[in-house]
């Protein structure tokens, strides 16, 4: 590595954002979870070298010792933990929230409206959200992008829409 | 900022409206591929989706796409084909299970969802589904590379006698040909195998020419280039007879004749399917359009020059053939000690 | 030369000329749409082309697989999403170039790299055929293990945060990529009792989501406006193809070798040869991940040089190099020919006329590939309230599609999410791909080599160290992570002074 990479690699080092911490935390707690499914099959906790849970146990149980080096690295630097006002400040903002609770709402109700409806509703109400202005202009795009892919992914390649 | 410019042309707005109009209007017509109940007499009346439950390449999944065409001629309507590979088929099953019965989804498998009880999956077997057509029936070659020291079937079984569980032998998975052959020859022989498990005729073929395995047993379509070309050795075809295209290599039955009966009954099948309650008229048609397929000349050919076996079989003959091969190989996957579940529990009698 | 006269057929053949221009065109666009995958795209075309001769059908479907390897790194430039994995190391310094303003130098770049590769590839193809085929059926399931473990090992310890949350990333990778049924055994594993997860975590789906979607969260959040793009200097100069060649030749030499093995592809390739170019050019034109234009050479040549290694074990074996020629055996089986020894023997035309057809893809792909780069530029100019839309749109249907699911969907949307989290707190997300491509390698060829050591601790050892290639991937890692840690200093200021 240059000289340069290095200096790049010491300062993302000692640089912490808020909520790091915390999500820390949840990874340790997933990774516990896969942990626990993963002693259920056959593998180095059994005893047994070629199993399919061999390679789940190693990787898993290697995580988690990292994830614990990890933290301890944290402490070596000082960090303290922000409090959550700040980390969800530093997290979200309005247009993310909101765009993202639009795509989960899109997702739930693909299937009972089906894509051409959803897809417009959904094009429109996100580029409408994100920037109030020119509306008509929102709506021409929206269907218009729903039109080409249609025509894309159904007639050309065949693949199946919801 | 040309794009732009172009989105305000006024033309090329009226343009997009007038074929968003119209391909709504296309669109809701045939909205779904998820058809509700229709008319006697209809089917089909749109496209049917086809899952093969092997992988693209596979000789599943190459029989099914040379006999998709010739059955959407007879069908009417296109047989759109996906490949759903894993857990020896099991995925592809359980997603067409978890379609409608209509007709509209078909399944193209090969024989081992029969075997699922014993092999530890789930008991999804074919008596959740209804045979269309069995195509062929497939045989397979114990191979060796061609530095290999064993120049026949007996020095195999005599070396693996004497060496139990040290030969490599490479299988596809649980449950696939190799599998069975592996299975077969530890139940008549008592030639016991080291199994080392690859994913398909290629990763095997490459583990054997670069010798990690000393044997394995091929598909004959597979294997007949590389033994013709010096590559391989052939040492017997598990099946009663020769093998046409390969006809100077023995069969397993030249050298112990207890293997025959066990190779005569049925054999390593594939063919389409779809779940059972669909309805009457579906089925016939699509018998209709496969058998047909099946018929066609070019692809009897086909079947010849890759060492299959035609079969054709339909309705209760198809079912009987499955199930002889349900028990008998069951059977001697329990007997051989390979599954810890005894076929009884399933229901499957035994071989008489 | 036996067989030769078969170079020449598609050259003078019109009608297959223009089947293999609407080839790449196709497979460019396949590939640069994200959730539109080549190896779909030539699935689809087996069923099309089933009644057509084996020639225009192989015309097409060459067309599409060399078009398709390149079309991913459109949307990786533009968009920061990788149209297909062959693309992923594309976007590391190809969407920088498209924030400042370079998008069209970046295409420009990528497009000439991909045919500098796809032309050492056929190369190779054809004048080391048998000698590459051999070594790759040499190489052992243990050696494959060691090679995904030096290929980890090398991307987590060049990425610009910690190690350690590199081989975090990398672990969730491995273990995402394990969840679903066990293709030994057929049992779950990994799937917490949902039947539904038996199919596992599509890799596509999840590529989407931390790649697309994620980047798609995270401009939001950090109202990124759109960058004019400069569009006068497209075409590279050969002063910057001549500084580079040496780059190319080494990365277009990792992609073939890639190719080559069975069951490893162009997705590979590129993170591979792009974590070479990170170790090697050490005064890149600016930081690798800023914007290096050696950080988009690196990938885009040696995926496409993974398109003749492909070629090679599938034309001389029959085994395929990769998922596509996997598929295109399938295609020519279903034609009535075998590729194989025999073919080879029978009919050696075949092999030229592939060759040919190659080449032809190649230079139209240089044609097409360069057309369009200033209309595609402006793409990142769309203001962000229209485009983001339009890619999350475009995430959720390609996530669809893979195997008509909406739950495939919400994992999309999760890893989506989970890879906001990641870039938000540095946990670089390149050792998280390779990870995935990687775990099903690393689980399947480990339990091949451990039945190969008939499950003996000490025979899986000592094998390690007797058979030649492992031995040399094994020197390879050592001195790789050696070199990165602070004793290299003390040992390379040891042999100066002795030498001084």
């Amino acid at each position: 590595m240059s000289a340069k990479d290095k200096e790049m690699k010491q300062a993302a080092q000692s640089v912490q954002n808020p909520g790091e911490l915390y999500f820390l935390l949840i990874l340790f707690s997933v990774f516990a979870l896969f942990f626990y499914e993963a002693s259920k099959q056959n593998g180095l906790l059994q005893g047994e070298l070629g199993g399919p849970g061999v390679i789940p146990q190693l990787m898993i149980g290697a995580s988690l010792i990292m994830i614990v080096l990890l933290f301890l690295q944290f402490r070596k630097n000082h960090y303290k933990e922000s409090y959550i006002n700040d980390v969800i400040k530093t997290l979200f903002s309005k247009d993310l929230v909101a765009i993202l609770g639009t795509v989960v709402l899109y997702a739930l109700l693909l299937e009972s409206l089906k894509f051409i409806l959803t897809s417009s509703l959904f094009l429109f109400f996100s580029m409408a959200l994100l920037d109030r202005k020119k509306f008509g202009h929102k709506l021409m795009i929206s269907l218009a992008t729903v039109a080409m892919i249609v025509l894309i992914f159904r007639y050309i390649f065949q693949v199946v829409l919801p | 900022m040309k794009f732009i410019k172009v989105i305000k042309n006024k033309s090329v707005l009226l343009l997009s409206a007038a074929l968003i109009t119209s391909l709504l209007i296309t669109g809701c017509g045939n909205k779904t591929n998820e058809p509700t109940s229709e008319p006697e007499g209809n089917y089909p009346s749109q496209n049917i989706n086809g899952v093969v439950a092997w992988g693209a390449g596979g000789t599943t999944d190459n029989v099914a796409r040379r006999l998709q065409p010739l059955a959407e001629q007879v069908l009417g309507k296109s047989i759109i084909m996906s490949n759903k590979a894993g857990g020896a088929g099991i995925l592809a099953m359980q997603y067409v299970n978890d379609q409608n019965p209509d007709g509209y989804t078909l399944i193209f498998n090969a024989e081992t969802p029969a075997l699922y009880p014993v092999l530890g999956l789930p008991d999804l077997t074919y008596d959740e589904f209804e045979p269309i057509v069995l195509f062929t029936k497939g045989s397979s070659v114990i191979v060796v590379p061609n530095n290999s020291p064993y120049e026949n079937f007996d020095d195999l079984i005599k070396d693996a006698k004497e060496n139990p569980g040290r030969i490599h032998l490479g299988i596809s998975g649980v449950g696939g040909q190799p599998y069975m052959a592996a299975a077969i020859l530890k139940n008549i022989d008592g030639a016991d195998f080291n199994l080392v498990p690859y994913d398909g005729d290629s990763s095997l073929i490459t583990a054997l020419l670069g010798n990690q395995i000393q044997v394995t047993a091929l598909s004959v379509g597979a294997a007949t280039q590389f033994i013709k070309n010096g590559n391989m050795k052939a040492l017997a075809v598990m099946s009663a007879e020769r093998n046409e295209i390969i006809p100077e290599v023995p069969s397993v039955v030249e050298s112990n004749p207890e293997y025959k009966e066990i190779l005569t009954a049925s054999g390593f099948f594939n063919g389409v399917f779809v779940k059972k309650g669909t309805p009457e008229t579906a089925i016939r048609k699509l018998k209709e359009a496969f058998m047909s397929a099946f018929n066609d000349p070019g692809f009897q050919e086909y079947a010849a020059e890759n060492g299959m076996k035609p079969l054709g079989l339909t309705g209760e003959e198809a079912k009987l053939y499955i199930k002889k091969w349900q028990s008998q190989m069951a059977w001697l996957i329990y007997e051989t000690g390979d599954s810890k579940v005894s076929p009884e529990k399933f229901g499957i009698p035994k071989p008489d | 030369m036996i067989g030769i006269e078969g170079f020449l057929i598609p050259f003078l053949n019109l009608e297959l000329i223009m089947y293999i221009a609407a080839g790449v065109f196709v497979g460019i666009y396949v590939g640069a749409i994200p959730g539109l995958s080549v190896t779909m795209a030539v699935s689809i075309l087996i069923s099309f082309t089933f009644s057509w001769d084996i020639l225009p059908a192989l015309a097409v479907m060459i067309g599409v697989f060399v078009g398709g390897v390149y079309g991913g790194s459109r949307s990786a430039i533009l968009l920061n999403i990788p149209g297909a994995p062959a693309a992923v190391a594309t976007a590391f310094d190809g969407f920088p170039l498209a924030k400042r303003g370079e998008a069209g130098i970046a295409m420009g770049i990528s497009t000439t790299e991909s045919v500098i590769g796809t032309f050492f590839g056929i190369a190779v193809l054809v004048v080391a055929s048998p000698i590459v085929s051999s070594l790759a059926l040499k190489v052992s399931p243990r050696d494959y293990v060691l090679l995904a473990i030096m290929g980890l090992l090398l991307v987590g310890s060049l990425s610009k945060g910690s190690m350690l949350k590199a081989m975090i990333t990398a672990a969730l990778g491995i273990i995402a990529g394990l969840v679903g049924m066990d293709p030994i055994t057929g049992q779950p594993r990994l799937n917490f009792g949902f039947d539904g997860l038996l199919g596992g975590i599509s890799f596509i789906v999840v590529m989407i989501g931390i790649f697309g979607l994620s980047e798609a969260l995270m401009q939001l959040r950090h109202n990124v406006q759109p960058v004019k793009q400069n569009v006068d200097k497209v075409r590279p100069g050969w002063d910057v193809i001549l500084k580079n060649l040496p780059l190319t030749i080494r990365c277009s030499l990792i992609g073939v070798v890639i190719g080559a093995l069975p069951g490893t592809g162009g997705d590979i390739a590129a993170l591979m040869a792009y974590d070479h170019a990170k170790r090697s050019v050490k005064n890149p034109s600016r930081p690798f991940g800023e914007g290096a234009i050696e950080g988009v050479i690196a990938p885009e040549s040696a995926n496409n040089a993974a398109i003749g290694g492909a070629f090679i074990p599938m034309m001389t074996l029959g085994i395929p190099g990769d998922a596509v020629t996997a598929v295109l055996i399938g295609g020519m089986v279903v034609h009535g020919l075998r590729p194989g020894p025999m073919l080879m023997k029978q009919q050696p035309e075949f092999f030229w006329t592939i060759v040919a057809c190659l080449l032809i893809s190649n230079i139209f792909l240089y044609i097409f590939g360069m057309t369009g780069i200033k209309l595609f530029s402006k793409i990142v100019e769309i203001p962000k309230a229209i485009i983001t839309p339009i890619i999350i749109v475009l995430s959720i249907i390609g996530s669809y599609s893979i195997s008509n699911s909406v739950t495939d969907i919400y994992w999309m949307i999760a890893f989506g999410i989970l890879g906001y989290f990641f870039k938000t707190y540095d946990y670089p997300v390149a050792p998280m791909v390779l990870g995935l491509i990687l775990s099903p390698i690393i689980d399947t060829n480990y339990r091949r080599a451990m039945a190969l050591s008939h499950n003996n601790l000490g025979e899986f050892i000592t094998g390690m160290f007797t058979n030649t290639i492992s031995v040399v991937i094994i020197l390879f890692i050592v001195v790789s992570l050696l070199s990165q840690s602070k004793y290299w200093e003390k040992i390379r200021s040891g042999f100066e002074n002795k030498f001084k």
